[in-house]
């Protein structure tokens, strides 16, 4: 579904990532996992095509930013860190919006926007102006949105944040359910989390993939025991990075 | 240096680099432009009157307004909420120079509102020396405690009682006393004054007037970070959910929602619409046709800079809504409103008595919307 072929990329005057390739397939959660500053969110910026690479190919369901725009963003929904509404529209017009720009049926809008708003226990607060909601409420408010368009590739950047353990549950259930037939790149840095969610990890390091794969395919990386978990295995990572370079 | 000055001079920093900004703006000129022909309409409308036009009145309703509408400074920060927090109790002087601060600028408004209001109760009144004194002392004196009164937490229409008082000796020929009840509020105030700094009351206090001062700088400097207030404005909406929300497209829908309940947009357009109704009625007659364009440019100036802002940090930066089409968007809504603004000012103009002056106004008015808008790419 996301194909990262040799990605090198960053901000104007300082490249950030070099030679950056992974993918993530159909019916997959992959986590990419990295240190602050390691790149997670400038690969994701680049993948929304929100940065233009210096060089290499990124590509969406068969799609590029440069084929087509608006196919391409049609194909990518996202969840930011920082929860970012319009102070002027209601939850249900952002979904509305939603809607609009990824052209769903509106009668499929307004099921999945009940089924989902139930789940997330939004209900209520969909008639709402986000200047009322609190700091999770936000979160949510954006996991909503980014859920009722059902685009092929969804794109989260640390969901946790300032989410309830009871709707940190749900989140992880709605984004089981969200893969069967889609993908999913979570970057997050709550590892036992991702270790039971993520069906494969990307880990980050200096703007580099020093490894990718299931866990267990890690683990025999690193030559770590069967019960290493992913906290050890990327403490092992980036040890070993560091200790050949 | 004490905190208080130490935040003045930044401050005073930032005033002088936004005026730079300002100053070598090129849309400075049609302000320019509004303040002469806005002094010259009103002199014209002044050589009209006599000592029958109610001009106490008006200064009596001015005395009302005086105290209303103030945005104190304060130059409290967020961080201040816990930086400051164990000095709170001694910083007396931080508080003292946010009193005077307040103190000279509301005067300053006084005194600006008093160069129009003055010269018309010369001409309708006979007032002495010392009663024009006193016209000025309650004016800035009104104005003063309206302002410190948001200072101190109290609300303004506590103020107004004094300010009908005052108003009430001008109609009742005691102007020369009029100041004496403006004075009281400071007694009033002097009881109510906070002993230490009310730290979130004077952090709202601070936003409110920060975001007034960008809103300002906004017209002439891109401001991306703005905020703005909303109104939700229910029946409006609905009216429009039905007709036209539901059936444009996703670049649409949001600017159109935006500029309804954003006090940068609609609001805007019915102020400056207002506004210009007021300066037709007062030209009397004369070119009242060109009035149309010079509100209409002015409106469509501060639509610009909203668009940008709008831009900056926003979803549709990664939803499928290309930039033209988010141009086309708010082009479409910004067009038909300045087009409607054009048609409801042309009318007016031709009830106030313009003639082949209303048509060059039309077109003019079609001119400097599209250049504004062309100025969006």
């Amino acid at each position: 579904m996301l194909h990262v072929d040799r990605l090198n990329g960053g901000y104007l005057g300082k490249q950030v990532l070099h030679d950056i390739s992974f993918e993530v397939k159909k019916g997959e959660l992959v986590g990419l996992i990295g240190l602050n500053g390691a790149g997670k969110s400038t690969t994701i910026k680049h993948i929304l095509g929100l940065l233009s690479p210096l060089s290499g190919k990124i590509e969406i369901d068969g799609e590029t930013l440069d084929s087509s725009e608006k196919n391409y963003r049609k194909k990518v929904s996202y969840i930011p860190e920082t929860p970012i509404l319009y102070e002027t529209l209601t939850l249900q017009e952002h979904i509305e919006l939603m809607g609009k720009a990824y052209d769903v049926n509106p009668d499929e809008l307004a099921a999945r926007t009940k089924r989902l708003a139930k789940e997330m226990r939004m209900e209520k607060q969909l008639a709402w102006f986000p200047s009322v909601f609190s700091k999770g409420m936000r979160q949510k408010a954006m996991i909503l949105c980014a859920l009722v368009t059902k685009t092929p590739l969804l794109i989260v950047d640390e969901p946790f944040v300032g989410l309830d353990p009871l709707a940190i549950r749900q989140l992880l259930q709605l984004f089981d359910e969200y893969k069967q037939d889609c993908a999913i790149l979570m970057s997050t840095h709550i590892l036992e989390t991702a270790e039971r969610h993520c069906d494969r990890f990307v880990f980050l390091h200096q703007g580099v993939v020093i490894a990718s794969g299931t866990a267990a395919e890690l683990r025999d990386v690193y030559r770590l025991s069967p019960d290493a978990t992913l906290d050890d295995i990327y403490v092992e990572a980036i040890a070993s990075e560091e200790r050949s370079s | 240096m004490n905190r208080f000055t130490a935040r003045l001079g930044t401050w005073m920093e930032e005033v002088v680099k936004y005026s730079r900004y300002v100053a070598n703006g090129g849309l400075l000129f049609t302000l320019y432009f509004t303040l002469i022909y806005g002094a010259f309409v009103y002199n014209n409308f002044l050589e009209r009157i006599d000592g029958t036009f109610p001009g106490t009145w008006i200064a009596a309703g001015v005395l009302l307004l005086m105290p209303l509408g103030h945005r104190p400074r304060t130059f409290i920060q967020e961080a201040d909420q816990v930086f400051l927090l164990p000095e709170l109790g001694d910083i007396r002087s931080y508080m003292v120079g946010v009193r005077l601060f307040n103190l000279v600028f509301a005067a300053l408004r006084g005194l600006l509102v008093l160069l129009v209001l003055l010269p018309l109760l010369v001409r309708t009144e006979s007032y002495t020396s010392i009663e024009v004194l006193s016209v000025v002392v309650t004016m800035v004196m009104l104005s003063a405690a309206g302002r410190l009164a948001k200072v101190e937490g109290v609300r303004e229409w506590t103020i107004l009682p004094f300010a009908l008082v005052s108003g009430a000796c001008l109609l009742m020929d005691w102007t020369a006393w009029a100041w004496v009840p403006a004075f009281m509020p400071f007694v009033f105030l002097h009881v109510k004054r906070n002993e230490r700094i009310p730290l979130l009351h004077w952090l709202v206090l601070e936003e409110k007037s920060r975001a007034q001062f960008e809103r300002v700088i906004s017209w002439f400097v891109d401001l991306p970070t703005l905020k703005e207030e909303v109104r939700e404005r229910r029946v409006l909406t609905r009216l429009l959910e039905n007709r036209v929300l539901r059936r444009v497209d996703a670049s649409r829908y949001v600017y159109g929602l935006r500029i309804l309940r954003s006090n940068d947009s609609l609001d805007l357009i019915l102020r400056l619409t207002v506004v210009a109704l007021i300066v037709m009625w007062m030209s009397g007659g004369w070119y009242v046709g060109l009035v149309t364009p010079l509100f209409v440019g002015l409106t469509a100036l501060q639509l610009v800079p909203l668009f940008k802002r709008l831009e900056a940090i926003s979803i549709v930066s990664w939803l499928p809504i290309t930039r033209d089409e988010r141009i086309a968007g708010y082009s479409w809504w910004a067009m038909r409103l300045l087009v409607i603004q054009s048609v409801v000012l042309v009318i007016a103009s031709v009830a106030f008595g313009a003639t082949w002056d209303a048509a060059i106004g039309l077109v003019l008015s079609i001119l400097v919307t599209r250049y504004y808008l062309s100025r969006l790419k």
